[in-house]
């Protein structure tokens, strides 16, 4: 047992005092280079390798059947997800999970949405598939309300508190309004990115779409984003280059987004698209709300950087 | 097997246990457990808050049970329950050889306690509320909430994220340790609290005096003590010797100096440790409600002569005299922030005497937006709750802070209600903002509004959208100003009201 009596009774010499004071001071000092060395270790990452993988169509939509029904039917169209997910892949499923939000309210993806793609996922052979998004509210409460956490966990995913330690400096090699950005790790690091947003209102942009939810994968102080956002989020979907895009527009918050929160706002659209090019993806996510995809200014800023294709007269668009 | 003291030790591991995990567990809606009935059950605050606000504190009857079953069962608080004195006795355990000191200086020191009670009973009486500062269960709670457990938080989260990092073949199953770990212990939020480390200081000052004299501050100080030692002066569960052997084993080694020189039990300083039981060489010291054999009753020397009795009616009288609410510090230099209270809290002059700072709140607030007073905002208002829409806004769809108070201080609202209550007003400073200052059109304020119908709504000025706050719908909440990227000060600010000033 450890005598605290007789610690503080020892004479301690000159010497002794000496030797424990430097063996503290190297301990701290240690100590203190290890926690730099845990927490500033930020890598840089040119961006995210993506398969480049096409689907039969550019996009496909289905309507009328239902949340899980219809999210089937469209990739299906698309070709089905063994085009986008090999045996052995680790998957990430990107959903809008940023608001305290019942699925009700819409202002999040629908939970049927996230679990039918993750199903989908594994049914093509996925070893993992993750689930997050850095949210708005407080995270726990997110999960819960949302409805998403425990439909994905059911599915097998794993939904997981975003790692904000674990990230890389976005790096695109050239100048960009996104340098030096952290971005989780786990969202550049995966083999397949499957995003999964909300179709709904929001007041700075006109409407929230894919491209928007890449901003869930950003740590650090996300106001900052929305100056010259619509650079930033052209920068953002040329560094994370989504594989397959799924807008959930089951549900659509029409005014008040992109929080909701007022069920006269929502209205029932009942349709699901899915498509590779995420500009396209989103600019035929425009004309379901009757908007000229060009007047929203993200759209219009990565189709001039042919990031995508903002034209939706030329697509081969499915409808199942 | 010394059978009574281990029955002891279990239960004050048990209620401390019980009592950390209650306050750990009360960030979560609906949990099955609360750290409210820790604070019901004790008198002195209970009293001191019904008798200084001039109302029947809910608790207070519970507080009552205590006081009664003291009556017939004598400190068994102090002795079984007390997470205060259980720390006292784990301190003091690292202390091999127990200090020795003389009978006068024992009586001494079992005063102040007295003294400090009816300092607080008078101050009660002339509508302030002081217990806070003193009271043993709001000490421990304050010091698990503000610094045990978000300390212990953060170290866990440390050491597994460097684990992770610098253990690469690990790299995979330590992961998924980790996210269970943050899922269930950890939570989605670390917890830091401004002002923590004069809590901690206070806080182990009366801890590591257990050090120099075992639990000295339960038998000199602690004034829920000197409620139950009142109430248990003639205790039907006390220690009884027969045909004793004046040895004095256990006056020599009794933790309250609870036995007198003549080997009585001093009135009301027993806590029923059992330790005595076990060190009678004859094993003649028991309790009981009875004692075994008939004793000859003699009336027992103790209590308080005339002039204590005059020294604790004066100082009090004395010390209420600097007793005067001063207006704060940083309202008085005209200060930008005023204290923003959380939604549901007494007008601000009531709020301040009802609440203890047990940290109940703060530790509940889910996003760490509740944060201690400083000594700035005076000492009437040092290390209550405010909130600080910088760190963390008021959640839309929280109202733990009032369902874990237990004062009602912050009254315990239904959601729909406290999404309604207005806790300050935001205010958007056109030379600050982005947009009104034509830098860029950013509206991340209007963006997280959370309110369905948005009290921030958006203008067309000048070829450009710039946000106006509705201020017939603000509530706020904070979390406008916690998100808004203006550097460093925020272009959207939230003011208390002046009513609640």
């Amino acid at each position: 047992m450890y005598r605290f009596e007789s610690f503080i009774k020892t004479r301690i010499s000159r010497q002794s005092f000496l030797k424990g004071a430097a063996a503290g001071l190297a301990l701290f000092l240690s100590q203190n280079a290890l926690l730099k060395k845990v927490f500033a270790a930020e890598t840089p990452s040119k961006g995210r390798k993506s398969r480049g993988s096409k689907g039969v169509c550019d996009i496909a939509v289905s309507s009328g059947k239902g949340p899980r029904e219809n999210t089937l039917k469209a990739i299906e169209g698309l070709g089905g997800m063994g085009r986008f997910v090999k045996k052995g892949d680790t998957v990430l499923v990107k959903p809008n999970m940023a608001w305290d939000r019942t699925p009700e309210q819409a202002a999040n993806t629908n939970p049927e949405v996230v679990s039918a793609i993750v199903k989908l996922c594994f049914a093509a052979g996925a070893k993992r598939v993750n689930v997050f998004d850095v949210p708005c509210n407080e995270e726990s409460r997110v999960h819960e309300t949302t409805g998403i956490a425990a439909a994905a966990r059911q599915a097998g995913a794993n939904v997981y508190f975003a790692d904000h330690w674990n990230v890389v400096k976005a790096d695109l090699g050239r100048p960009s309004a996104l340098d030096g950005w952290p971005i989780l790790k786990d969202a550049v690091d995966c083999d397949v990115f499957i995003n999964v947003p909300v179709l709904k209102h929001h007041g700075l942009t006109g409407l929230t779409l894919s491209m928007k939810n890449l901003m869930g994968v950003c740590s650090g102080r996300r106001g900052l984003i929305h100056l010259n956002i619509a650079e930033k989020l052209a920068d953002l979907t040329e560094f994370i280059k989504p594989d397959l895009t799924v807008i959930d527009a089951t549900r659509v918050l029409m005014r008040n987004g992109p929080t909701g929160g007022n069920l006269e706002d929502v209205q029932t659209v009942d349709k699901v698209l899915a498509g590779t090019d995420p500009v396209l993806a989103d600019a035929y996510a425009c004309t379901l709300v009757n908007r000229e995809p060009r007047s929203i200014s993200y759209i219009a800023c990565a189709a001039d950087r042919n990031l995508g294709s903002a034209d939706v007269a030329r697509a081969r668009i499915l409808t199942v | 097997m010394k059978k009574w003291v281990w029955v002891r030790r279990f239960s004050q591991i048990f209620f401390t246990g019980l009592f950390i995990y209650a306050l750990a567990a009360s960030i979560q809606p609906g949990h099955w457990i609360s750290p409210k009935p820790w604070f019901w059950s004790d008198p002195l605050a209970m009293f001191s808050l019904s008798i200084s606000s001039r109302t029947f504190v809910h608790g207070l009857g519970w507080s009552i049970l205590f006081v009664l079953a003291s009556v017939f069962l004598g400190r068994f608080f102090c002795g079984w329950l007390c997470p205060m004195g259980a720390l006292g006795d784990l301190v003091g355990s690292l202390r091999k050889k127990k200090r020795k000191l003389s009978p006068e200086t024992n009586r001494f020191w079992r005063k102040p306690k007295y003294i400090l009670l009816a300092v607080l009973g008078l101050l009660a009486l002339a509508g302030f509320q002081e217990v806070w500062f003193f009271d043993p269960i709001v000490i421990a709670g304050r010091f698990i909430s503000m610094n045990l457990l978000p300390v212990f938080a953060q170290g866990l989260n440390t050491t597994f994220i460097f684990l992770i990092k610098h253990i690469p073949p690990l790299d995979t199953p330590l992961t998924e340790a980790y996210r269970c770990v943050r899922q269930s212990v950890l939570g989605s939020r670390l917890y830091t609290f401004s002002n923590a480390f004069p809590i901690f200081l206070y806080f182990a000052v009366l801890a590591l005096a257990g050090l120099w004299v075992a639990r000295l501050w339960c038998r000199t100080l602690c004034p829920l003590g000197a409620i139950y030692a009142l109430f248990s002066r003639k205790a039907l569960l006390a220690r009884r010797v027969d045909d004793c052997s004046s040895c004095r084993r256990c006056q020599r080694d009794c933790r309250m100096a609870a036995i007198g020189p003549d080997l009585k039990t001093v009135p009301g300083e027993c806590i029923l440790c059992m330790d005595c039981i076990y060190e009678c060489p004859g094993k003649k010291t028991y309790f009981s409600f009875k004692p075994r054999v008939r004793a000859k009753t003699e009336p027992v020397s103790g209590g308080l002569s005339r002039k204590d009795f005059l020294v604790l009616f004066l100082v009090p009288v004395f010390l209420a005299g600097f007793r005067r609410r001063r207006r704060s510090a940083s309202r008085e230099s005209g200060a930008q922030e005023g204290p923003l209270r959380p939604p549901g809290a007494l007008a601000e002059k009531d709020f301040l005497n009802r609440c203890i700072r047990c940290g109940n709140c703060m530790k509940a607030c889910p996003t760490n937006g509740l944060q201690p007073s400083v000594i700035d905002d005076g000492w009437s208002a040092l290390w209550v709750p405010r909130l600080l829409p910088n760190v963390g806004a008021c959640e839309y769809n929280c109202n733990q802070c009032g369902s874990v108070c237990p004062t009602g201080a912050i009254r315990p609202l239904p959601l729909a209600l406290k999404q309604k209550v207005r806790i300050g007003l935001a205010e958007i400073d056109r030379s600050r903002c982005l947009n009104w200052t034509d830098q860029d059109t950013c509206l991340v304020c209007e963006e997280h509004c959370p309110l369905p119908e948005k009290a921030i709504q958006l203008v067309h000025v000048r070829g450009r959208s710039r946000p106006v706050v509705d201020v017939s719908r603000c509530i706020g909440c904070g979390l406008c100003q916690n998100v808004c990227p203006a550097e460093p000060v925020r272009a959207i600010r939230v003011y208390p009201l002046s009513s609640q000033k």
